[in-house]
């Protein structure tokens, strides 16, 4: 934590040295007390565009613990149990690319309110620390928006407005506190089919030009037995997680999630099992609680 | 366990629920009390051994009819009658078994069962435990002490009738020694009849007898021999008297003289002699003195002293009386010397041929007597184990008479004592107690039983929610069920939200619990006093009927106790 600490004082320092800086053509900075730089897009509907090259002064804000969502447990325990769980998917999600490609993940569930968000923001911000990593979370779930208020953001400007051009991509990018970890919301979808846009060939696009920017794209989507969308998006990942909450989710209802992936090209890498409770793991964690330590005073940065 | 973990407030309430109901309504199942007592028997030692020694009627039957007596047909009824279940039976009326029989189950359906065992038994000592099972605790405790006096009167009954036979059995082994005394008494006596004068238990003194007479016989044919020889001696000298009184011519006159004389003496005298001789004879044969007794030999002086009178009475007879009677001066002077000597030599002769007469007569006798009691000493030595035998017989047939006697002495005074209630004694060592706690259900079995099915409904309720849950429990579940890879499992993840969400869980869950649990407790409680402690219970059951009487609220249940 000590170090990201640093990272994230440098990157203050450079944003105030940005502020002095003239503006980015097309994008105006504004610096908002407790919510920090939002980019925000020009008025007039423009056309799909990419990201801002890299060398695009970025605005860095100081992340209070207080502004993020107390679930994303990656930004606020680093060195807990649950956040080297995460580590873990991230690892098998590592693993699994051999090729080193950019990829897609949808990350769905069967019915709503089980994790998936939480999960999502997570796995982005631990896929995050691995610096030479460039990540994105997208908030798909247009009809319940919830990505973006993890890290105190409202939901607009996001994907919608891009597909609807009303915004660039690029004005729709947010920062979070990881520096390699960009968020889109899902946007203002007020009076849209969303079903029809998520359907667009200009998803297909947008979603090309998330591959070619990040190398993991974290795409948030809606519970996959409730409506459709995820059948739509599957086909254009490379692989879905299901995250499934366990003692809670029928069996029924999840297994009907996987036919309905399976049958839409979707391909499922595997599933994250939340408010999973192991009795062995205890013990795991409290040899994993010593171990972190050790390495935390010896590092002198510890969770 | 990690089901219980995870259902174990879908357990909780069903458990506690059930589990209270169950107690409660163990309130109104049937109770059954049992009432004990255990009372003694103690016999006298003495009428104890006596009866067990020496009597054919024992108390042991007692023992062995103990149950019988206690739990019959008979016991049962007069139970009933005790009880007031039944009529009482007048004095000398004569009830049909079936009446009797329909009292006894009377008495017997009031109760569910009776058990009588000794619990310690020695020779003069009976402990006797009863145990009455009934639904009522005053019901199993009138029985208990109703069974027991009528026992203890039966008992009483008994042992008088048992004294009584061993009375009359007495007195017959009294009378039967009493005879066989007497029966040895008149075989000892034709022994002693047969030996008149001894003691036939000692031949010893028979042969010190025998040996007295034969000193006795060898000194009377001492004294005969010695007779004979002086007879002889005299009558040769008698014999040769002519030839020597030719020289004296007086002798023929003298010889007329003295056959002339009627030479007889005093008759007196010769009877004095004739009865001394008598008296001694008698002294040397029965009373076994010798001739050198005092008496003896006094009798002896008399004798010679007389036999000299009756020599001068022949005399004088002879001179006064005698063909020269009348003419004295005819005799010379050595004439009448030597007439004198041959009248005093013909006496003597005579005197010496009667003694000789008299000694072989008193000889006779004595072999005669001396036979009789050889042959008395040999049958009595023959007949002297007999006569041990009878002897012992007769001794042994006192003893045992006596003994008896004693015995009849003993059973009077215990008879006496029995009449009195001293004799034997019950006593009661404990009186029934704890009765009003039930012996069914118990406790154990009742906690147990609604424990057990509070367990099956908390079992039940998590069977159901099992069955009706179809959530992943476990990451094998999930492979098995979808045949995808499980990446990782997360733990909650503890947010603000979350921890409110478990203080309200837990804010609604412990004082749930809490009462559930007191619910649980006090009814149990209450369970208990009600089994174990009825009396308390009583008093609680009382006070709340009190406190909740006015509201017109029932608290608990009809207390059992005393109904």
């Amino acid at each position: 934590m000590g170090s990201m600490v640093e990272v994230l004082k440098k990157m203050h320092a450079d944003q105030s040295a940005a502020d002095d800086a003239p503006a980015v053509a097309g994008v105006r900075s504004r610096t908002s007390p407790g919510i920090g730089p939002i980019i925000e897009a020009p008025p007039a509907v423009a056309p799909l565009r990419d990201l801002p090259p890299e060398t695009e002064p970025r605005h860095v804000r100081i992340w209070k613990p207080e502004d993020v969502d107390p679930g994303l447990i990656a930004f606020h325990e680093r060195g807990a149990a649950i956040t080297e769980q995460y580590r873990a998917v991230r690892a098998r999600i590592i693993s699994q690319n051999t090729t080193g490609d950019p990829q897609l993940l949808a990350i769905t569930s069967a019915v709503p309110l089980e994790g998936k968000t939480i999960t999502t923001m997570n796995l982005g911000l631990i896929m995050a620390e691995s610096r030479e990593l460039r990540i994105a979370v997208l908030d798909a779930d247009l009809r319940r928006a919830s990505l973006g208020r993890t890290l105190g953001y409202h939901s607009t400007p996001g994907l919608a407005d891009v597909l609807m051009g009303r915004k660039s991509l690029g004005e729709v990018v947010k920062e979070t506190p990881a520096p390699n970890l960009d968020l889109i919301a899902a946007g203002n979808t007020h009076g849209l089919n969303i079903a029809e846009i998520l359907a667009s060939h200009r998803t297909r696009d947008v979603l090309g030009m998330l591959q070619s920017r990040y190398d993991y794209v974290l795409i948030d989507t809606p519970p996959a037995t409730t409506v459709a969308d995820v059948c739509t998006l599957a086909p254009l990942c490379h692989h879905i997680i299901v995250v499934i909450l366990m003692n809670r989710t029928p069996e029924p209802l999840v297994q009907k999630t996987v036919r309905l992936l399976q049958t839409n090209n979707g391909r499922i890498l595997g599933c994250v099992l939340t408010r999973y409770h192991d009795r062995r793991a205890r013990y795991y964690y409290d040899y994993y609680r010593y171990y972190y330590r050790r390495d935390s005073s010896n590092d002198g940065s510890g969770g | 366990m990690q089901l219980f973990e995870r259902r174990w407030r879908a357990a909780l309430i069903p458990f506690c629920v059930v589990t209270t109901a169950a107690l409660w309504a163990s309130h109104y199942l049937p109770r059954l009390y049992r009432a004990g007592t255990t009372f003694e028997r103690r016999d006298d030692p003495v009428l104890s051994n006596l009866i067990h020694a020496k009597s054919p009627y024992s108390f042991d039957k007692l023992r062995r009819s103990l149950q019988m007596d206690m739990t019959g047909t008979r016991a049962m009824a007069d139970v009933a009658v005790r009880l007031g279940l039944a009529d009482a039976i007048p004095d000398g009326e004569t009830v049909p078994d079936a009446t009797r029989q329909q009292m006894a189950a009377r008495a017997r359906s009031r109760i569910e069962s009776a058990t009588v065992s000794i619990v310690q038994s020695s020779e003069s000592l009976d402990m006797v435990q009863i145990e009455v099972v009934a639904d009522s605790p005053k019901q199993a405790e009138a029985f208990a002490v109703a069974m027991r006096d009528v026992y203890v009167e039966f008992a009483r009954a008994r042992i008088n009738e048992i004294l009584l036979r061993t009375k009359e059995f007495f007195e017959q082994e009294l009378e039967s020694r009493i005879d066989e005394v007497s029966c040895a008494y008149d075989q000892i006596g034709e022994l002693l009849a047969e030996f008149p004068g001894i003691d036939p238990r000692r031949p010893s003194s028979v042969g010190e007898r025998l040996e007295t007479l034969r000193d006795r016989r060898d000194d009377l044919r001492r004294e005969a021999a010695e007779l004979t020889d002086e007879v002889e001696v005299r009558e040769e000298f008698v014999n040769t008297a002519p030839t020597q009184a030719a020289l004296v011519p007086e002798w023929l006159a003298e010889e007329l003289l003295l056959k002339s004389a009627p030479h007889e003496g005093d008759p007196a005298i010769r009877e004095e002699i004739r009865r001394l001789e008598q008296q001694k004879a008698d002294l040397q044969t029965l009373r076994s003195m010798t001739a050198a007794h005092p008496q003896v030999v006094a009798l002896d002086r008399k004798v010679a002293h007389l036999y000299e009178q009756l020599h001068d009475s022949i005399l004088n007879d002879a001179t006064a009386n005698g063909p020269l009677a009348g003419e004295p001066g005819k005799l010379t002077e050595a004439m009448r010397i030597w007439l004198e000597q041959k009248s005093r030599v013909d006496l003597e002769l005579k005197t010496r041929r009667q003694k000789l007469a008299l000694t072989v007569d008193a000889l006779d006798e004595l072999d005669d007597k001396l036979a009789r009691y050889e042959g008395l000493y040999d049958s009595l030595v023959a007949e002297h184990g007999d006569f041990e035998a009878q002897a012992a017989e007769l001794k042994r047939a006192e003893a045992d008479a006596l003994t008896w006697s004693g015995y009849l002495t003993q059973l009077d005074r215990i008879l006496t004592a029995e009449s009195q209630q001293r004799g034997v004694t019950f006593a009661t060592i404990e009186e029934p107690r704890h009765v009003a706690r039930a012996i069914s259900p118990t406790m154990r079995s009742v906690a147990s039983v609604s424990v057990a099915l509070g367990l099956l409904a908390a079992g039940l309720a998590i069977l159901l929610i099992e069955v009706f849950d179809r959530s992943f429990k476990s990451a094998a579940q999930v492979t098995r069920a979808l045949g995808i890879a499980v990446l990782e499992g997360i733990a909650e993840i503890v947010t603000p939200a979350v921890r409110r969400e478990r203080v309200l869980r837990r804010a609604f869950w412990t004082p749930l619990v809490a009462m559930l649990m007191f619910v649980v407790v006090g009814t149990f409680a209450m369970t208990y006093l009600q089994m174990e402690r009825p009396d308390l219970y009583a008093r609680v059951s009382d006070r709340a009927a009190e406190a909740f009487g006015a509201t017109g609220m029932t608290t608990l249940p009809p207390a059992l106790f005393g109904e």
